[in-house]
């Protein structure tokens, strides 16, 4: 059996019978489970395999992130012969047992007497030799092109990731721009009132908001005071905000009425307004001697008024449309005694409208419950008072809206 | 929010927005409208009936689907003048039953200004 074994490895056939009877009765058959390490890389060999059944995987850099397969030998293949041939005789990759295998395996002193005898075995060795390196070369070709088609996406990936932050950095430093010319639109320090105290605060959603105020001085006797709520979010909500807060200051003026003021605004408004945005605005005059305020509302919440005796006043109902809307809109004028002791609040519906994680919304009775705790405090402190609870409220659910209020105290 | 619509036929044909829950975005109010808009429907009636609570997005909404269906409307000349003189109401979107709550933001907007709101569902229909 063994002979006729011998005789089918490529390697033997062209030696004669009696060398093939020798090598029969030398040579010993061994049988190996699959992952068995015949031998591996860097240690010394003293033998060779031929593999008589099943499969031997060649592997360089076992062990390692490297590891590669080099490839698989089957039956009538050698493995091993290379520590044999050379000078250090040295492994030059490992091999394992791929699948059930049986080999045949010749000693370095065999190998060396067999070459010795038939050197023509030598030239059958160097044609597999020659054959294998070939194979090997054209394999490490098709890795390298492999490998540099995988790093040329690579660099692909990381130039396309490098731009997108490029990008992102640059839109951030443009929206902190914009952040700080929209806050440097607010004004920085509130007029002092004798009689009043005013406070104020706008907390945007995010780097710019479609919320403003405005307290303006008019003449000695009158203030503009201001507060409005563009519709939508983000950059074109920023800036229909920006053009509504100019066009106020613009226009306000001691000899004009609240509503006049508001009307002569939306014209430019709705002229400019291709885009179908609305604003919502309560402007109101406020009187030091007389301690009126005369104010329109289109469309913004109602203000909210305490009496000195921290009751919440009811206001008379009255019509107004939003700002951008229409050519000429409905705008009521209302006028409040501002007597002594008494609190108004401002606000813009991202006070009223925060959710918490539950989705459930601040609302208004939380606002009213609210500010009687700390009505003496002063107007800015009310006013940080009230943006605490909102923000203790809405806890780690995201600021949806611009929060805003602006807080006018009478003493 | 879930919003189911249906076909109405009076003088005109009426698409009825049923919307159930809470308005507090405009997004699939907006996208329903434009749908029924480009397949040539001009007239919508909003059942606000089961909606509790409308939020300032839901009044964008409402905006939205009032300029889209304004741009039907006959004359605007005596739109403006309407509006001017606080008589207009839209003729393409109205509202039926809103619930207190719904109707107090509403009129806080002055959107009952331009909007008529319904409390008879046929009534309603034949108004259009």
């Amino acid at each position: 059996m063994l002979p006729e074994i011998i005789r089918r490895v490529p390697l033997f056939a062209t030696l004669p019978q009696v060398e093939l009877d020798a090598l029969a009765s030398n040579l010993r058959e061994y049988s190996y489970p699959a992952q068995t390490v015949l031998f591996e890389e860097g240690e010394t060999g003293d033998r060779f395999y031929i593999v008589v059944e099943g499969e031997i995987a060649i592997i360089k850099a076992m062990g390692t992130g490297n590891k590669r397969l080099i490839s698989i030998r089957g039956s009538g293949e050698f493995v091993g012969e290379m520590s044999l041939l050379n000078r250090d005789g040295l492994r030059t990759a490992s091999a394992i047992v791929h699948t059930d295998s049986k080999t045949l395996e010749m000693s370095r002193a065999e190998f060396d007497e067999l070459l010795h005898r038939r050197p023509t075995l030598a030239f059958e060795m160097l044609r597999v030799l020659s054959a294998r390196l070939s194979e090997a070369h054209d394999k490490t070709i098709r890795d390298l092109m492999e490998k540099n088609r995988k790093l040329a996406e690579a660099y692909e990936n990381l130039q396309a990731a490098q731009e997108q932050i490029i990008q992102k950095e640059l839109m951030e430093r443009e929206l902190s721009h914009a952040h700080e010319i929209q806050q440097n639109m607010l004004p920085r320090k509130l007029p002092r009132l004798e009689g009043y105290d005013l406070g104020a605060v706008m907390i945007p959603a995010r780097s710019v908001g479609g919320d403003l105020y405005d307290i303006i001085p008019l003449n000695e006797d009158k203030v503009g005071i201001v507060i409005g709520d563009v519709s939508g979010k983000g950059v074109p909500a920023a800036l229909f905000m920006a053009l509504t807060q100019s066009l106020i200051r613009a226009v306000a003026h001691a000899d004009l009425s609240p509503d006049e003021v508001l009307n002569r605004v939306n014209r430019h408004l709705f002229e400019m307004n291709a885009g179908g945005m609305f604003v919502t605005v309560l402007y109101g005059v406020l009187c030091k001697k007389s301690r009126e305020f005369t104010y329109v509302r289109a469309a913004h919440e109602y203000p909210l008024v305490w009496n000195q005796d921290r009751k919440l006043i009811r206001l008379p109902e009255d019509r107004g449309l939003p700002l951008g809307l229409f050519p000429s809109p409905v705008l009521q004028t209302q006028t409040l005694k501002m007597t002594s002791g008494c609190t108004m609040v401002l606000f813009t519906d991202g006070v009223t409208e925060a959710r918490d994680e539950a989705d459930n919304f601040f609302g208004m009775e939380q606002l009213e419950a609210s500010v009687p705790d700390c009505v003496d405090n002063t107007a800015q402190g009310l006013c940080h008072f009230l943006v605490q609870k909102v923000t203790d409220f809405h806890g780690e659910a995201p600021q949806d809206d611009d929060i805003t209020l602006v807080v006018v105290k009478t003493t | 929010m879930e919003i189911n619509l249906s076909q109405e036929q009076g003088k005109v044909s009426v698409s009825v927005f049923k919307v159930k829950g809470n308005i507090t975005s405009e997004v699939g109010l907006q996208e329903k409208a434009k749908e029924v808009h480009d397949a040539g429907i001009h007239h919508i009636l909003l059942d606000l009936s089961e909606v509790p609570y409308m939020s300032s997005a839901g009044l964008r909404a409402l905006h939205y689907i009032f300029s889209l269906l304004r741009a039907h409307e006959e004359s605007d000349q005596a739109t403006k003048a309407g509006i001017a003189a606080g008589t207009y109401l839209s003729a393409n979107l109205k509202l039926y039953k809103p619930n207190k709550h719904v109707t107090e933001v509403l009129k806080t907007a002055g959107y009952d200004m331009f909007l008529e709101i319904h409390t008879d569902y046929k009534k309603a229909i034949a108004s259009f």
